[in-house]
């Protein structure tokens, strides 16, 4: 069955129906929840940004044009929620490890990381995307869960397509860094294990 | 070398990031956010509204403004000569008590009205004040 449009259950809301609105929270509260978490790392306070979100799109879904997707627009809400409550509690990751990779380098992590069984590999990146800086572990997860295109990120974050572009770039070399000082111990292993 | 690099590294991290999967909220997750939103939407509906609105009552202040500025500026004389040409006569001699004439029936009638509106106001005033209050 195809997915009905978000734009249906807008008007159904604006209408006088507010319980159109569940359709709209369970569509999106996963990526919400998960956009928030990456910037906060707490999950009650993510829940509680996650909630404060959604009243937020509701109250202002009047103002809402149609101008960008739905989505676009919902984690933008998302995206000033989680920097309001930053500022509040003034708190901010900082990182700041790049380094150059050889090719050889970054097979051996691949490989490294293929041996290593699902869940574990799972916990690894959800512990490494933590490491990042709150924005750009946002970046990521709007890039690659919702295939958001870089010029729909641009509206979410307010910042220019080549400056996503950039970042994008240097937040993968950033998750690359700490993935591979996580797994130095493995990646040693994995070198003992081939030169038997 | 360096783009080959990082494509390499984008490969990498495209591969990784294509098997993770994303969090989930507490399971009450969507009833915890209607129920606020209800209470907001009702909320809404019985706030404080002032019957006269901000812009209403500039309207009439800049009303009145214009009047007063408008009666300083051109002179009195006309309003006096207005005012002696009043006739109170007119006033002082209508009296309709003296020429109305109500029956018993009406009379017992309205002061059988006016004691049970008095009993009324209060009972209904209680009742209002617990309405709200509650």
């Amino acid at each position: 069955m195809a997915k009905i449009e978000d734009q249906h259950y807008i008007n159904l809301i604006l209408n006088g129906n507010p319980n159109a609105f569940t359709t709209l929270v369970d569509r999106y509260k996963d990526m919400v929840y998960t956009l928030a978490l990456k910037m906060v790392t707490n999950k009650e306070e993510a829940e509680e940004i996650a909630q404060d979100t959604f009243i937020k799109v509701f109250r202002s879904l009047e103002k809402f044009k149609g101008e960008s997707k739905f989505s676009t627009w919902v984690y933008k809400i998302t995206y000033n929620t989680c920097l309001d409550s930053l500022k509040k509690s003034k708190r901010e990751k900082k990182t700041s490890y790049i380094e150059d990779f050889s090719e050889h380098q970054v097979k051996e992590l691949e490989s490294v990381l293929d041996t290593i069984d699902e869940k574990e590999r799972n916990q690894v990146i959800q512990d490494c995307l933590e490491e990042l800086p709150n924005d750009e572990a946002f970046l990521l997860t709007l890039y690659y869960f919702d295939d958001q295109s870089v010029d729909e990120i641009s509206k979410v974050m307010n910042n220019s397509v080549s400056n996503i572009k950039v970042k994008l770039f240097r937040t993968r070399k950033k998750l690359a860094s700490i993935l591979k000082e996580r797994l130095e111990p493995e990646i040693v292993e994995y070198y003992e294990s081939e030169r038997r | 070398m360096k783009a080959n690099e990082d494509k390499n590294i984008e490969k990498l991290i495209d591969h990784l990031m294509k098997d993770t999967t994303l969090a989930s909220p507490s399971f009450d997750f969507t009833s915890k956010v209607m129920s606020q939103v209800i209470a907001n939407k009702t909320s809404a509906a019985t706030t404080y509204q002032p019957l006269i609105s901000k812009q209403t009552f500039i309207a009439i202040f800049i009303g009145l403004a214009v009047l007063i500025a408008y009666v300083l500026w051109n002179g009195t004389a006309a309003s006096n000569n207005r005012l002696l040409h009043l006739n109170y006569n007119l006033l002082t001699n209508f009296n309709p008590i003296k020429t109305w004439q109500f029956s018993t029936i009406t009379t017992y009638t309205v002061v059988l009205t006016t004691i049970m509106l008095c009993i009324q106001i209060p009972l209904l005033k209680n009742y209002y004040d617990s309405k709200f209050e509650a």
